[in-house]
Formats: C-alpha cells, structure tokens, sequence
C-alpha cells in the first residue's frame, strides 16, 4: 500500500471521464491514508465494474475501495404535486 | 379542461448498449400517468449515433409526446446532428432553442428548450474578459441563455414550461461539489425563466444534486437528473 499522491482524486477524475469505454462524470473521489473511494451513482453493474477494475490496474499500490450504487430504474411510486 | 398537466421527466439516463431497454418496462406504464414526457439531455453516454438508435428504440412508440434536449455527452462525439436525427426519425421532439406546444385536453402546453451551458451563478460567474477561450465560454453560456428566452417567450401557449440540461439555478447543486457549479449551469438561465412567465423548469446534469429548487422570481425548478430521481422518471403535477 501506498500513500496517494497529492493530484490522485484529479487524474482518476479526468480517466473516468476520458477513457472512451467509461465516459462517467458522476463519479467523486474520496482519498483516505491508503488510497481512494469512489462515490456515485451508475446504471449498469458492468459499468460499475469497469470503472473498478480500470481504476484498481492504473493504482496497484492504493486501495481503491468503492461506494457506487447502481440506479433503480422502477417507475416511481408517487407524484408531485405542484 | 385539466386543472393540472401531468408531466413526466428523466434526464441523464446515458443510454448505451450496456443500458438499452432497461428504461422500457417502467416507460410503457406512463399511459396512465403522465400526459408528456420530458427528456432533459445526456441521452446517450458518448453521443454515438449508434448510442442513439438505442435512444431511439428504448423511447419510441410511447403513448405520449415525448420532449428531449441534449446533454453534454451527446456533443462529445461531434455527431450531435446525427442523434438528433436518429432521434426525430423514432419520433421524439428535439428542441434546440425552440418550442413545441401540446394539447392537453383543451390546455395548451408549451415547452421550449436548449441544452444550455455553465458560466456560474450571481456573484460566482465567468465574464466575457481574458483570454478568447474564457470569452467564449462565457459568450456561449450568455447565447444560451438569450436563445431559452426568445424560445419561451415565442410560445402561445397557456402554460410554458422551460427544459434544460444545464441547471439554472444552484438550489438544485446541493450536494454537487461546490467548485464545479460554474460548469454545471449558469444564472442567466433562471434569468430567462423568469423573465417569461414560466410556471416550472426541469434540468439534469447534476447527478449529486438535489431535487427541488426555484429561480429568484419564484419559478420551481426539478433536477430530473436519474440519479437523483433515483426512479426511472419522475412525474409532476403541475396546476393550470
């Protein structure tokens, strides 16, 4: 393990956004000692899935631990009433 | 004739193979719920046409009109005209600086919209000074703005409704960090809702931020962003 650098939360902002299979702006970056979390939202498990593998083989040495949910696609109960 | 318009909205839904037809089972319930749907950007995820023919099929044959404007994403490619078209050609309106208006038993209904830009809020704002790419990403967000405006105003309509990617007001950003408002909407935009006897203003864009907000002149403004909504849409009761 090893202490992220100073720009980490940067360079993995901008891959996920660049990186051609990803393009995922919803994705924050979190650092604690040993290395990131990543907080969201994403509509697929594959996606999700992507985002951690890519970003895991870019930082081998930090832990990338994640707290992306999957959105729930249901129709919503309720209305609102204006 | 109808004391309120039931409307429907989801933005950032970034439709791709990955996703495709994963929208449709909750859409094919609107026929009894909602009397429009509205589709307030990031279609796609990188703005492919491929990716819009998905966009395409996943809205199309909907028993109601069905309203969109792009996001972000679905410039990326530099293909927006093609996902417009693959878009129109299912039957979808895209509104780029336009309006349509829908009949909603007797209630004429408009909406006008544009992707619109960032450039910030009151106090908090890019200017059209430096450098000629912070002048033009100023000038665009300020063309955006004046384009909404004349759209919402040109509408005959007895109600008008306003639809954006972009957010126009930061009510809705809360959550968002704070250092990236500027690139997620910009005031100018409430600034042309008001402005225009607007009754409510849907966005997107903001997929952290929060549901509910309203301009400084009063107009409710709803952050449809999907991961807000946490629902595949959602649906708005809005008086006559």
């Amino acid at each position: 393990m090893t202490y992220p650098g100073p720009s980490v939360e940067g360079e993995i902002t901008h891959m996920l956004a660049e990186d051609a299979d990803i393009a995922e702006h919803g994705v924050i970056v979190t650092r604690h000692p040993h290395g990131v979390t990543l907080h969201g939202c994403v509509n697929s498990e594959e996606l999700r899935d992507l985002i951690m593998e890519r970003v895991r083989r870019a930082y081998p040495n930090l832990v990338v631990d994640s707290d992306i949910e999957l959105a729930r696609l249901d129709p919503p109960a309720g209305e609102e009433e204006l | 004739v109808t004391e309120a318009v039931r409307v429907a909205a989801v933005g950032d839904v970034h439709i791709d193979e990955k996703v495709a037809g994963a929208f449709r089972p909750a859409l094919l319930e609107l026929r009894e719920r909602a009397d429009m749907l509205l589709l307030a950007g990031d279609l796609t995820r990188r703005g492919t046409p491929r990716e819009a023919e998905f966009v395409a099929r996943e809205f199309a044959d909907l028993p109601l009109p069905v309203i969109a404007v792009l996001g972000n994403h679905d410039y990326h490619s530099d293909r927006a005209g093609e996902v417009v078209a693959a878009l129109r050609e299912a039957g979808l309106t895209v509104l780029d600086g336009d309006g349509c208006v829908v009949d909603v038993n007797g209630v004429q209904v408009g909406v006008a919209g544009l992707s619109g830009f960032g450039g910030g809020f009151a106090g908090r704002c890019v200017s059209e000074f430096g450098e000629p790419q912070t002048k033009a990403f100023a000038e665009y967000g300020r063309v955006q703005a004046e384009r909404l405006e004349k759209a919402l105003a040109a509408l005959e309509a007895d109600l008008r409704i306003a639809l954006t990617h972009y957010a126009p007001v930061p009510d809705t950003l809360v959550g968002e960090p704070f250092e990236i408002y500027p690139f997620l909407g910009s005031y100018l935009l409430g600034d042309a809702i008001d402005r225009t006897g607007t009754a409510i203003s849907f966005h997107g864009h903001a997929h952290a931020g929060s549901l509910r907000g309203m301009t400084p002149g009063g107009v409710p403004v709803r952050n449809v962003a999907q991961p807000v909504l946490q629902a595949a849409y959602g649906i708005f009761d809005v008086p006559t």
